[in-house]
């Protein structure tokens, strides 16, 4: 996951673990699924983990042996963030210094995903996915955290 | 560039009267002093402050002169500088044990000889009460943030031409207290 906007600690990268339910009937699956997340750079000043829980339907175009798929879904996200920051007080007289900040919470989230399922015939799939997520959080000061994932996942 | 400023029996300007009596209490006499001996003085009204403090010299007649001390100019573009720590904040990542200070150059004029303030304070920032007794300085800033005001109570000493050093205490924004030492070079 690529986080936007110097959200989820500011890390540049991160990387994610989901377990879904992938429910599929002719025209459209649903998929229950929990996840985590975390930041790539789990020592460094900007360290970040996520729990979602959430819920999901696709559109789903069967092409032969494989599918395209497209759709969304809501939930529920646990975020913890940790920085280390320098913290700038005032505009026209400014202290600095280092501060090292933590917050974490429930949010609200909702999501959108799309992608392409491979060896459908066969009985383990392969799923690949693009993704973009927001979650209605205010964590360090910054408002709703967004991001935008890439993936490969089985099914079977 | 300093000049000196010999303060007479008259008053020269405003409040600059200094004329140091040998008189005391009840109008008996000092005693006498050595010619060319000096001793420190200070100007009336300002006995209470450590940096106003002048040179006396005893004259051929065995008595002390008047209250001589430096007059240091104070207007100019102040770069200010600093550093200090901060407590008691809310939310708490704006503690902070140690921090550096730095300020957009503020251009300074004197209104009178015991007076300055900004020539042209930015949005949002003003300075009060800017007192130069002899070579104290004293001066308040505050300055409207998004966090609440942050005011600063600034108290220093001209150490030299073009130098001020001293404390500051302050608060805000919120609940904050800050405390640390400060220089100004114009």
């Amino acid at each position: 996951m690529v986080p936007l906007k110097d959200a989820y600690a500011g890390a540049q990268l991160g990387v994610t673990a989901d377990l879904g339910y992938w429910y599929e009937a002719p025209h459209f699956a649903i998929e229950p699924r929990v996840g985590f997340a975390t930041s790539a750079d789990t020592t460094g000043d900007r360290r970040f983990y996520e729990v979602p829980a959430d819920i999901g339907i696709f559109y789903v175009l069967p092409i032969g042996n494989v599918a395209l798929y497209a759709g969304g879904g809501a939930g529920v996200r646990y975020l913890y963030e940790f920085r280390r920051e320098v913290v700038t007080v005032g505009q026209v007289i400014r202290t600095q210094h280092v501060a090292e900040r933590e917050d974490k919470g429930f949010g609200f989230s909702a999501y959108g995903r799309a992608g392409v399922m491979l060896l459908r015939n066969s009985s383990l799939s392969l799923m690949t996915s693009l993704g973009y997520s927001i979650t209605l959080k205010t964590i360090n000061e910054r408002s709703n955290p967004q991001a935008v994932s890439a993936g490969v996942g089985l099914v079977f | 560039m300093p000049w000196l400023l010999l303060l007479a029996c008259e008053p020269v300007s405003g409040p600059r009267v200094a004329p140091f009596s040998n008189l005391g209490d009840g109008g008996v006499e000092a005693p006498r002093c050595v010619p060319g001996d000096t001793r420190a003085c200070r100007p009336p009204g300002k006995e209470g402050l450590a940096c106003a403090s002048g040179e006396q010299r005893c004259g051929e007649d065995g008595t002390w002169g008047s209250c001589v001390f430096d007059e240091l100019p104070i207007a100019g573009t102040w770069v200010l500088t600093g550093e200090g720590r901060r407590e008691a904040c809310q939310p708490s990542y704006l503690d902070a044990p140690r921090f550096s200070l730095a300020a957009t150059p503020l251009v300074i004029t004197q209104t009178s000889s015991e007076s300055f303030g900004l020539a042209s304070p930015p949005s949002g920032f003003r300075m009060v009460g800017g007192e130069l007794l002899v070579r104290c300085v004293r001066f308040r800033t505050i300055e409207d943030s998004d966090r609440g005001a942050i005011t600063y109570d600034w108290s220093g000493e001209i150490e030299g031409p073009g130098r001020i050093e001293g404390n500051f205490t302050g608060s805000g924004p919120g609940s904050c207290a800050t405390r640390g030492s400060f220089r100004i070079d114009y």
